[in-house]
């Protein structure tokens, strides 16, 4: 529960940094999100949508269908603009991880 | 199992417009690729939530974008209104004093809000449709020229559109009174805002122990700031003797001005949540 919770407030970074790899539609990311973090991160898998759909509104990611292999997909990945704003996110959270880690840790 | 699925979060998606479609369809794809089972439908989460988030999403910005029209529309009015010929005409004038300033209240409140992060969204979608709805009555009233209402309508048209598509996704209000945008404002300037809260507090006038007092204290100043104004606009500073005179005129105009101001708080104070809604005070 507690992984669930954190997973929600950085959902955003952690979809930005999985399509940086490569586009992926829905289904895609939500199994890259879950081998990645070796099975830690599950979260309701349709909670994805919402947050796909915003960051597309926001002009951080941008989408086609797509008929590859037989099947219907929508298939999203960053634009230009996503790009950057995944570097400044990964820049915050570099900060935020390593104070939390040196407070939990000690300066030692 | 994914038809009936789909049925119900098709149902839940009110309100969402043409977006349902497309995310129905990413959906029915997911679920398909994860088996096409209970199992799936489970993993993916109740319909209800997933609409609820989307919903959610969708709904702030909506709201955002009816604020952003709202004050549009009413800046777009007030320009319009300059160039009306019949301003100084007695019915006209009245009217566009009182909606004017009811333009001016919701419309600043409003955008206020919206970027002091009070993210109330059935208080932005309330404020932006009285604003809103209270600039074209006082375009239709005023009849403004061919050209003016050629530049307003099309704003009007978007404002009523933007405002009715957020409304359906505003859910309902919960008490909310002036105190949470004090707060807010306390975030973004503490310091100011605390020396305010506590000269308030030393007058008996903060809105959060003495709301009523407040706004007749608000109504009052507003009231003789009017009265002042009108008086030197009229006929510049008076002179000793005149002064009598300019005295009873402008307590005559700050009296009538703070009993509208009063009365546009009675009539929308709840509604637009400078006070507790009635329902809300029975309810605690």
């Amino acid at each position: 529960m507690a992984e669930r919770e954190a997973l929600k407030g950085h959902l955003d970074l952690l979809i930005l940094a999985a399509l940086d790899e490569r586009p992926a539609h829905g289904y895609a990311l939500v199994e890259a999100l879950r081998g990645a973090s070796g099975g830690v991160f599950t979260l309701p898998e349709g909670t994805i949508y919402p947050a796909l759909h915003r960051l597309e509104r926001s002009g951080l990611l941008t989408s086609r269908w797509s008929d590859e292999s037989g099947r219907r997909r929508r298939i999203y990945e960053l634009t230009a603009r996503g790009r950057r704003e995944l570097g400044r996110r990964r820049g915050e959270w570099r900060r935020f991880a390593g104070a939390v880690e040196a407070v939990v840790w000690g300066a030692a | 199992v994914i038809d009936e699925y789909l049925r119900e979060l098709y149902r839940e998606l009110r309100g969402v417009g043409r977006r349902r479609r497309r995310l129905l369809a990413e959906v029915r794809e997911h679920l398909l690729e994860a088996g096409g089972d209970e199992d799936a439908i489970r993993r993916f989460g109740p319909a209800k939530l997933i609409a609820r988030r989307f919903r959610d999403e969708l709904g702030d910005e909506r709201a955002r974008t009816a604020v952003f029209a709202s004050v549009a529309l009413a800046a777009a009015v007030g320009a319009a209104s300059l160039l009306n010929p019949r301003l100084n005409e007695a019915p006209a004038s009245i009217a566009w004093t009182l909606l004017a300033q009811v333009i001016f209240v919701t419309a600043g409140l409003t955008a206020a809000r919206l970027l002091l992060g009070v993210r109330e969204r059935a208080l932005l979608v309330r404020g932006s449709g009285t604003a809103a709805t209270a600039a074209l009555t006082l375009l239709a009233l005023e009849s403004a020229s061919w050209i003016a209402l050629a530049v307003v309508l099309p704003v009007g048209v978007l404002a009523v559109l933007a405002v009715a598509r957020a409304a359906r996704l505003a859910g309902a209000s919960h008490p909310h009174d002036l105190g949470d945008d004090l707060a807010a404002l306390q975030r973004l300037a503490p310091q100011s805002i605390a020396l305010l809260s506590g000269l308030l507090g030393r007058l008996r006038l903060d809105p959060r122990a003495h709301l009523w007092r407040f706004a007749v204290g608000v109504a009052v100043c507003a009231g003789l700031a009017a009265g002042v104004g009108h008086g030197v606009t009229d006929g510049g500073l008076p002179t000793l003797s005149q002064l009598p005179l300019a005295v009873a005129g402008t307590l005559i105009i700050a009296s009538m001005e703070a009993v509208a101001a009063l009365a546009g708080y009675v009539l929308l104070g709840g509604f637009l949540g400078l006070r507790p809604a009635y329902q809300s005070r029975v309810r605690r």
